[in-house]
């Protein structure tokens, strides 16, 4: 087996007093789909969020394609290849739809592999996402699916080989949870590794070929969607003894 | 949009026009008046690289007109320094104070760095007052030159340095807003913790906001000790301003280039006018009351209220 594209080992974070990960340890093969689920304040985004580079954790380590990045800032990871999207969307909101798309073409793709006509770029990447026609809108007047997909959209901008999705279906109807999948499968095709966070079972079990389960900060299950359907722990992290 | 060669062969074009003004016309009162807007031109559109293209309200902008402003009268203290050298020192200085201003506080957001910048101001006078080289609390006096050549007096000289000025501060401003730079900008100022998600420098890319801004205040206030003949500290260390310097590209519209200068040029002119007229106490009274009006009927100022007419206007 090869060495995994993400590596996380002993991760420890605390705010204050309270300690929100205790140890986790996590791996991400290249071009896995991954799911991460857990009860609400399990840990789930604080656990991006420390991969993604937000928020530094206080022991531990994470390794992205070989390489330490666990001093990196947030916008180096993204620029290594480690792009998400927020569980909160959160739009440029005065700019447009294209601009959006533009920031993340201009700034997390390396100056060598930049497209020479950026706003043809962009135009592509909206294209597949199919948000296209809302490039000239402002990113402010975009309704929630749009949005959600916007989110996605300048994620998969940045040329992500890793692309962490923080509940990018919450909310919506069971046709949009659907296309959204599907344009999910289509990053993946492209062996983009993904972490999918998400509440609604049918979609994780659905689409993720490996889930780990978080409750209380630390990892209590990792296991394929069968195993975690069946597992005792799990059901009793989500329904109590 | 126009093309960045012609909206330079324009600005040039501005330049030769206002010479041309300077020759054409004898009264010497409206250069005195129009150096007064321009100067509002350079600190607005200064203003707006920070507060409307990255989202972050400095109101300690007097502080940052009065430091370049200081530079002067410290460089004419020891010796005949030419103003040609005088204006990028001051630039160059406050450029300094403003990358240290943000490293300082650009972790802090919203309304707290706005106070830490007034705060900024209220040190920086302090310390001037009490520096005697530059004439302390009690102030200190500059003598003009007789005569400059190419010009009719030392009034419509400074008039033409200032909208060289205020020409190089907006043909930056607009370079910046349609750059890559200012798209970064941008995303920092909608959204910072997504700029940093895509790939945007924040930090980087806010020192370099926070001193092409600083650098641009100072600018601004050079030349104001030979515009004076006299200055101490409250006289430069002037909430108005602080205030004019956010009322106008808040009026005009913020985050485009043409709103700072529509803002100062409307609002400058009405004080000018006013102080004339009426009384100059009117001043802030009328930034205040437009200002408030703005902020509530119009947020993103004359330019917004533009781009919704256009936009009506079209969907018919």
């Amino acid at each position: 087996m090869t060495a995994p594209l993400l590596e996380v080992t002993d991760l420890t974070k605390r705010f204050g007093g309270f300690t929100a990960l205790r140890g986790v340890a996590l791996s991400v093969g290249e071009g896995e789909r991954l799911g991460l689920i857990g009860p609400n304040g399990s840990g789930k985004t604080t656990l991006i969020n420390c991969i993604s580079g937000l928020l530094k954790a206080e022991e531990g380590q994470i390794h992205f394609d070989g390489r330490d990045i666990s001093g990196q800032a947030a916008h180096r990871r993204t620029r290594l290849g480690i792009a998400r999207s927020f569980q909160i969307p959160k739009p440029y909101a005065k700019m447009s739809v294209l601009e959006n798309v533009r920031v993340p073409l201009e700034y997390a793709v390396a100056a060598d592999q930049r497209a020479g006509d950026p706003v043809a770029a962009a135009h592509d990447v909206l294209q597949l996402v199919g948000l296209d026609h809302k490039a000239g809108a402002l990113a402010g007047t975009l309704n929630q699916i749009e949005l959600r997909k916007l989110e996605l959209t300048r994620a998969l901008a940045a040329g992500p080989r890793l692309l962490i999705s923080d509940e990018a279906m919450a909310g919506l109807s069971s046709a949009e949870v659907d296309e959204i999948l599907a344009l999910l499968f289509d990053v993946n095709e492209r062996r983009i590794a993904i972490i999918m966070i998400e509440h609604i079972m049918r979609a994780v079990m659905g689409f993720c070929e490996r889930i780990v389960v978080l409750d209380a900060g630390t990892i209590i299950a990792d296991g394929t969607p069968t195993e975690i359907q069946n597992d005792a722990a799990v059901e009793r992290a989500y329904l109590g003894d | 949009m126009v093309s960045q060669r012609t909206f330079i062969a324009a600005a040039l074009a501005v330049i030769g026009a206002g010479y041309a003004l300077t020759l054409a016309i004898d009264n010497e009162y409206y250069f005195f008046a129009g150096y007064v807007v321009l100067q509002f031109v350079v600190l607005a559109t200064a203003w707006n690289i920070l507060g409307g293209y990255t989202g972050y309200v400095n109101f300690g902008a007097a502080g940052f007109f009065a430091v370049g402003a200081y530079t002067t009268i410290a460089l004419l203290k020891l010796g005949e320094v030419p103003i040609y050298l005088v204006i990028p020192a001051a630039g160059l200085v406050t450029g300094l104070i403003g990358l240290g201003t943000g490293y300082l506080t650009l972790r802090l957001r919203g309304v707290y760095f706005a106070i830490a910048t007034l705060a900024l101001s209220v040190v920086l006078e302090t310390l001037i007052a009490n520096w005697d080289f530059v004439g302390g609390a009690s102030g200190t006096f500059v003598l003009r030159p007789k005569s400059v050549p190419l010009f009719d007096s030392y009034v419509t000289f400074l008039f033409w340095v200032m909208l060289v000025l205020a020409v190089i501060a907006v043909v930056i401003a607009r370079t910046i807003e349609h750059s890559r730079f200012g798209r970064g900008l941008a995303a920092i100022r909608d959204d910072e913790t997504a700029a940093e998600s895509t790939g945007v420098p924040t930090l980087r890319l806010k020192l370099m906001s926070t001193t092409i801004s600083g650098a641009l205040m100072g600018v601004a206030g050079a030349p104001f000790p030979y515009y004076v003949t006299y200055i101490d500290p409250p006289s430069v260390f002037n909430l108005e301003i602080s205030v004019n310097a956010v009322a106008m590209p808040m009026i005009g519209g913020p985050g485009t280039w043409i709103g700072p200068v529509i803002g100062a040029v409307l609002l400058a002119t009405l004080q000018q006018t006013a102080t004339v007229t009426i009384s100059s106490e009117l001043n802030l009274l009328i930034v205040g009351v437009m200002l408030v009006v703005f902020v509530v009927a119009a947020p993103d100022g004359i330019v917004g209220l533009y781009r919704k007419l256009v936009a009506k206007v079209f969907k018919q």
